[in-house]
């Protein structure tokens, strides 16, 4: 029966159980306690968060013990500090002593309790904002004018005791700005504000905080116009800056008086001498000339002879080996006497220029010894085409035995020149002779020279050399007078050639042609030139008529059917410049 | 022999910095008259300058402690019940103090004169071994054991401040009262870290508290010898 019964009981209770579960029922959760605050260190409240209830109607205590007390006591008041909380009046306040709080929830299902709190009273003070705020302006006669701000301690602080320590805070600002101007005071209950804008509206707001806790909330804004005629100015503050400048300039003083010197040359560096490089000053100051002297010569002084070098061309003269249809490179000095073996080069003109041959006749060292016989003006004896800028030169020649070299000079920039005939009697064997007249030729023909011109100048050219010459056979002279141009065929005669250095000369003998006469079409009428003599010239053939121009400037002559005999001639190869202007 | 006498610009610049410093102090400094300055014979002091002076040191030192406190907790006191462990069990426990306002009101003067003296003193040995085991623990937190050293001397100047009140308050025999003894430097110095550390939250939670009860009591007095 008993057995019975027990089975009863069990069954019936999870009957029970059964039934609250399929009805969603279950002891209630564990509450949270939340704070405890307490307002002035007299009295505090605890609030504490309820859980689900269970679905059941729940109850809520909160027991208590204090710190070396084992009695638990309950909650006092429920109601004074709102739903869930639990109100400690005076009686039951205890600083410096821990509590142990713990909050139950009970329904029909069961208890839950909360975690215990351990709290102190001494440390979750949070006062309540002053009271009664009050801002006044005030305008006291000598003095600044000024906001006094007044207000009183919060409710349920003691502060007159000394029990309760408080602090203050009071913020204030123009109605319109967004930054607080904060003021932190302690204990007093009134603060004066200085330097307002006028005009302006200002907001005010205070708080306070205990030695130990939490602060208040904000009091309510107060606010104040500012009226516009509110004065502002203060003139201590300027007084202080002048003091303090002048503090300042007189210690500036006396530290430049004490290091003055030192102070300027940081400032203002001395400004280095002129120094010579490598120059020992100390030279100078001993007085050793000498010394100085070797120091200076010491550094490429004065200027080596290289600068010569570059002021003057040197003139080369160079021993008949070399034969001279063209112009040569070697340098000419036109300044230092005019050698009868020079080149006349322009300056301008290129070897390549058929205008500027310079037909040097080279100059061995016997008429070095005349120059000025062989010297030849330039001015009258020139015979210039005015077309093709041709010069041709008679050069004087001198009948002694001495070799006579023809030589020329350049007239102008662009001159050609054409050796004169020297006299036969030359002894001097190496002379080199030129075909001088065929390059008149050429040139002439090909730039289409006027009889009249070519005339002209042959018959002055024929008055200058006699002029000029001086001891010469009239033979010569004749010569010359006819000829104009003209050359000597045999080896004896004086016309000089690179015989060495002809590298087109041909195998035949060299044939010298002279110019008969230059008929009115300006056909030049040339013999062959057979004889030495210098006699009237054979009316022999004549060639007057171009056939053909060869490759390297060689001019085909045949006699013109019409009038004369022509030769073939040919022309040494000469390196003279193959075109004409 | 000839000194060459120089001035350095860093002199001058001090110097310069000095007199403007100086300058600038005696603005703003408050203009305090010259007590015992030159003057012959008794000198005293001004009663409400004395307790002004005590209620500043003995405030300064409460905040140190509860800041000394709060970064022990946040070091050592994570997740470890400390609280509970050292509930009830400060040497100054027994020490009956009052506890609230009316009690506290109702106290005299020398009581509370001789409760303010009696807990400095017994502050003087555990706030000295502290500060002697955290120099030599390595891996102790400097500010913890700057703000030991700076509450172990601030103690000392207000333990004689609140004597030469007493004193001119309550000129009369004196009397050698009694002081709880602090006798937990077994634990203080374990090797046993948790008993350390223990030992540790429960000094710094107490002298907490004691500071706090130090701080209110003179500024009680305070406001009954001086308009508060």
């Amino acid at each position: 029966m008993k057995e019975n019964a027990a089975s009863r009981v069990v069954f019936i209770l999870l009957l029970f159980l059964n039934v609250s579960l399929l009805n969603g029922q279950s002891p209630p959760e564990k509450p949270k306690l939340v704070k405890c605050r307490s307002p002035g260190k007299e009295t505090f409240t605890c609030w504490w968060e309820p859980g689900a209830d269970g679905g059941l109607p729940t109850n809520y205590t909160l027991t208590y013990h204090k710190e070396g007390e084992t009695l638990i006591h309950e909650c006092p008041d429920y109601k004074t500090g709102g739903p869930n909380s639990c109100y400690f009046s005076k009686k039951h306040t205890s600083i410096w002593k821990m509590y142990v709080i713990t909050v139950n929830a009970i329904n029909q299902m069961g208890i839950s309790s909360s975690d215990p709190l351990y709290v102190d009273v001494t440390y979750i003070v949070e006062p309540e904002p002053p009271a009664n705020l009050t801002l006044e302006l005030k305008h006291p006669e000598d003095r600044k004018p000024y906001l006094w701000i007044k207000w009183s301690p919060p409710t349920m602080t003691d502060v007159k005791s000394g029990w309760f320590i408080i602090q203050y805070e009071i913020r204030l600002k123009p109605e319109k700005a967004t930054d607080w101007e904060t003021h932190f005071t302690p204990k007093q209950t009134q603060l004066k504000i200085f330097n307002l804008y006028p005009g302006q509206k200002y907001l005010v707001q205070i708080r306070c905080k205990p030695d130990h806790g939490y602060w208040s909330e904000w009091s309510p804004e107060s606010s104040i116009q500012i009226p516009n005629d509110f004065p502002v100015k203060d003139t201590s503050m300027w007084i202080f800056v002048a003091i303090l400048s002048a503090v300042i300039c007189l210690i500036m003083v006396w530290a430049v008086a004490l290091k003055g010197y030192s102070m300027v040359t940081c400032i203002l560096p001395p400004v280095p001498g002129p120094k010579i490089k490598g120059f020992d000053v100390h030279l100078l100051e001993k007085g050793k000339s000498e010394e100085l002297l070797r120091a200076l010569e010491s550094q490429d002084f004065p200027p080596t002879s290289d600068c010569e070098d570059l002021l003057m061309e040197f003139i080369e003269v160079d021993d008949c080996e070399d034969q001279q249809l063209m112009p040569r490179p070697s340098k000419e000095h036109t300044e230092q006497g005019v050698k009868p073996m020079h080149l006349d080069l322009d300056s301008d003109s290129g070897r390549g220029s058929f205008d500027s041959p310079s037909l040097l006749s080279e100059k061995c060292d016997e008429p070095q010894a005349h120059p000025s016989k062989f010297h030849t003006p330039e001015g009258p004896e020139k015979l210039e085409n005015p077309e093709t800028n041709l010069t041709c030169l008679q050069a004087p020649q001198s009948t002694s035995g001495e070799g006579k070299i023809p030589y020329f000079l350049a007239n102008g920039p662009k001159s050609s020149t054409w050796p004169f005939p020297q006299p036969p009697s030359l002894h001097s064997p190496r002379y080199s002779y030129h075909n001088i007249a065929d390059v008149c030729e050429l040139a002439l023909g090909m730039a289409g020279t006027t009889a009249t011109s070519l005339d002209q100048t042959d018959q002055h050219a024929l008055k200058a050399s006699k002029t000029i010459e001086t001891g010469r056979e009239g033979k010569a002279t004749k010569q010359r007078e006819s000829e104009g141009c003209s050359s000597k065929p045999d080896q004896d005669t004086v016309w000089p050639l690179p015989q060495d250095k002809t590298p087109l000369i041909s195998a035949k003998p060299l044939e010298y042609v002279e110019i008969h006469k230059v008929s009115q079409d300006g056909v030049l009428a040339l013999f062959p030139k057979q004889n030495e003599k210098f006699g009237a010239p054979e009316a022999s053939k004549e060639y007057s008529k171009v056939s053909r121009v060869t490759d390297s400037n060689i001019l085909v002559l045949v006699p013109d059917p019409q009038a004369q005999n022509l030769t073939l001639l040919e022309e040494p190869a000469k390196k003279a410049p193959p075109a004409l202007p | 022999m000839i000194i060459k006498r120089t001035l350095d610009p860093k002199g001058s610049c001090l110097l310069l910095l000095l007199v403007v410093s100086n300058l600038l102090l005696c603005q703003g400094v408050e203009d305090y008259a010259p007590y015992c300055k030159n003057q012959p014979g008794n000198c005293r002091i001004p009663l409400q300058s004395l307790f002004e002076r005590a209620t500043l040191v003995a405030s300064n030192n409460y905040r140190l402690a509860r800041e000394m406190f709060n970064e022990f907790n946040k070091q050592y006191g994570e997740g470890k019940n400390f609280t509970s462990k050292v509930i009830n069990s400060c040497h100054t426990e027994f020490m009956t103090t009052p506890n609230n306002k009316e009690a506290a009101a109702n106290t005299e003067d020398e009581a509370l004169f001789r409760l303010v003296i009696s807990l400095l003193h017994s502050w003087d040995e555990p706030l000295h071994q502290a500060v002697t085991e955290l120099l030599h623990r390595n891996g102790a937190s400097p500010d913890i054991l700057a703000r030991a050293k700076e509450i172990e001397d601030k103690a000392k100047v207000l333990l004689e401040g609140v004597e030469m009140i007493q004193k001119r308050v309550h000129p009369g025999e004196k009397k050698n009262e009694p002081y709880p003894v602090w006798s937990e430097k077994s634990s203080l110095t374990a090797d046993d870290e948790d008993v350390r550390q223990t030992a540790f939250y429960r000094m710094f939670h107490c002298l907490h508290r004691d500071s706090s009860k130090i701080s209110t009591y003179i500024n009680l007095l305070k406001c009954r010898f001086t308009p508060c």
